[in-house]
């Protein structure tokens, strides 16, 4: 008998499963089935987890350092994070899971929406299939999770997580159909509501408002008259109404407002001259996000702090800001605008840990024209040259300063700078460089 | 490597007047007090000399890439360390081509988990039973017990072998594969943990970078 809560066109939200610590386990059979945890930039915390190190009560966010003799007891694999490999494998999953269902939005680098043209069932069979057809072609296991709305589908996923579901594919169906949800919906914190920060949250929780269900059943047109359109959009779709449109800019990586890379050091930053090397190295990645969207930017921000957990130092932090006379995406001209920025803002004696490039009042690059004597300051062909060099022979053998310094050893080939961060248990890029790819045996 | 700058200054045209002074750049970078205005791009590039012949023709060289690789999404490129494969073709410092997005069948030169490591043998059926067979009489078959599952990672669609070898053949210093201290590098049972809830630390909360 058909189902009468049988949804058209329902959302499908796709989520891997632990990506990063999964992704160590795809070229790597010696790491799998056991406890393995991926590490953040710098070595610092944990960031992903296998199964069977969560099963051992590993949590999210613990710094490394705090449990790594344990780890060691419990022969915990450690991996710092293989960016270019998880980009590779994100990458290829995505591309194969668009072949099964239309509307794509890759939201993240282990998630993405799609949007079925079918009904509720026949959707359900076609994520079993485009499960196993990812599990098998990159071997990332995910889960799946189908609902009338992205909201919706998103609560769907993180409830099928806590329990272990019928083969990796949940429907909002399955989880409502004796009591539109009631029971699931209340089961879920309102801070882990799609859409609702923690800010938020906590002024909701000071009206009694604590869980998922409550929230649905608050007055929509009042909700939006105390708080802002965005929470009644939550709310209606808490109901099962879809209205939050699709994010075209989550379907690709570009940025309307700003484009900011910002790093915490390997080791901390005395003086303006390190800080010089770090912000033009900084100022050369968001170039190039910069050319690869089209755009260019007129205004470049630095800002470094020191950290806020020194005993030694009081919490420092500064900022500089450079107008282009021209909009440009010409990595000489912003590098240089990125090492002027902090000039005399540095106090010589304090340490700085982190510090970052942003760049700013982005306009479409077609819309200017090349002549010199009006319109942008374009790159006259030199980033082309970088990349040819960079997909020949690899990163930072030729750059602007210290990017044109490589390090030593696998882990430091980003850049030579003695503050470049540590990744210090990088596994292979098997994808990426051509003198890390897998060797299988004939022996 | 010296690169050549196109400066803001009149009477300087084309490209090969050497480097521009940084200077001159660094100088083009001071406040402006108004914000920049969109100018319209010129219309169409103006063609010098006759259009090609070969326009409605020629559009491209064939890519080897595109040819030998049916499934760009599911496909690997690894190298093979030894010689147990030689009898199909298969050479040491060989590359192969692998898809996993194909089922393997009897007879597919495949990629296979033995030992927690990747090898690479001919799947070979004996009645109902899957045989890892090397192709080099110097090694033996590995024939699963009943209750073990045969892991196959991939199917190997072909092999590039070198004729000139100038490629540099894997990393000069070993990856981690297992990073703990005294630890063994392969195999062996998962261990209990030893004080299940150690790891709930206060913490300082989560600091993701």
């Amino acid at each position: 008998m058909p189902d009468p809560r049988v949804q058209e066109h329902p959302i499908v939200l796709a989520d891997a499963n632990n990506f990063y610590a999964s992704c160590e386990a795809v070229f790597h059979p010696e790491v799998a089935g056991k406890p393995l945890v991926v590490l953040s930039n710098n070595d610092g915390c944990v960031v992903s987890r296998s199964y069977e190190a969560k099963a051992l009560g590993i949590a999210n966010g613990t710094p490394w350092f705090t449990i790594r003799q344990e780890a060691a007891y419990d022969q915990v694999i450690a991996r710092s994070s293989n960016y270019e490999l998880y980009g590779s494998l994100s990458r290829r999953m995505m591309s194969i899971m668009s072949g099964f269902l239309p509307g794509q939005e890759v939201y993240s680098i282990d998630e993405c929406f799609m949007h079925s043209p079918w009904g509720s069932e026949q959707t359900r069979r076609i994520a079993a299939v485009m499960r196993r057809a990812v599990l098998q072609g990159v071997g990332i296991p995910v889960s799946i999770g189908i609902a009338p709305t992205k909201t919706l589908a998103k609560i769907t996923n993180h409830w099928a997580k806590r329990h272990p579901s019928s083969r990796g594919v949940t429907t909002w169906g399955d989880l409502s159909r004796d009591d539109q949800g009631t029971a699931v919906l209340s089961s879920i914190e309102i801070d882990d509501v799609w859409g609702i920060g923690r800010r938020l949250a906590k002024r909701l929780r000071g009206l009694g408002i604590r869980q998922a269900a409550q929230l649905r059943d608050q007055d929509p047109v009042n909700m939006r008259r105390r708080f802002s359109v965005q929470l009644e959009r939550t709310i209606l779709e808490l109901r099962g109404i879809p209205c939050i449109a699709d994010d075209s800019d989550a379907t690709g990586d570009k940025r309307d407002c700003q484009i900011l890379c910002s790093r915490m050091f390997g080791t901390p930053i005395l003086g303006e001259e390190g800080l010089r090397q770090a912000a033009s190295v900084y100022a050369q990645y968001a170039c190039r996000r910069l050319q690869r969207q089209h755009s260019l930017c007129t205004r470049v921000s630095v800002f470094c702090a020191s950290s806020p957990f020194s005993k030694h130092d009081q919490y420092s932090s500064v900022c500089g800001s450079i107008l282009l006379q021209d909009p440009s995406d010409d990595p000489v001209i912003i590098s240089a605008a990125a090492r002027q920025a902090l000039h005399g803002r540095i106090t010589p004696s304090v340490r700085y840990v982190r510090a970052g490039v942003m760049l700013t009042g982005l306009v479409d690059a077609a819309s200017y024209g090349t002549l010199p004597a009006l319109g942008a300051q374009t790159d006259p062909g030199l980033s082309e040259v970088f990349e040819q060099v960079a997909r020949r022979f690899g990163p930072a053998h030729v750059g602007i300063g210290f990017a044109g310094i490589r390090g030593d050893g696998r882990n430091n080939d980003g850049t030579g700078a003695a503050w470049a961060m540590r990744r210090e248990m990088l596994s292979s890029r098997c994808t990426t460089r051509w003198d890390e790819m897998p060797v299988v045996r004939a022996d | 490597m010296v690169v050549s700058i196109r400066t803001r200054q009149p009477g300087i045209t084309g490209v090969d007047t050497g480097m521009a002074r940084l200077s001159d750049v660094i100088s083009s970078i001071h406040p402006a007090s108004e914000s920049p205005v969109p100018v319209p791009q010129a219309l169409e590039a103006v063609h010098a000399g006759f259009p090609s012949v070969a326009q409605d023709y020629f559009d491209g060289d064939f890519s080897l890439d595109e040819h030998i690789i049916m499934h760009p999404d599911t496909t690997f490129i690894v190298t093979v360390a030894g010689d147990s494969m030689q009898n199909a073709g298969i050479w040491d410092g060989d590359l192969l081509v692998v898809d996993r997005a194909l089922d393997p069948q009897d007879g597919d030169v495949v990629v296979a988990v033995l030992d927690d490591e990747l090898t690479v043998k001919r799947l070979v059926m004996h009645g109902h039973t899957p045989v890892l067979h090397p192709e080099n009489p110097a090694y033996p078959d590995f024939i699963p017990s009943p209750d073990q599952d045969l892991l196959i990672w991939g199917v190997v669609t072909g092999n590039y072998h070198w004729q000139r070898n100038t490629a540099q053949r894997h990393a000069e210093q070993p990856v981690p594969s297992v990073t703990y201290p005294g630890a063994k590098s392969s195999g062996g049972a998962i261990v209990a943990p030893k004080h299940p809830g150690a790891y709930r630390h206060g913490g300082w909360g989560s600091r993701h970078a």
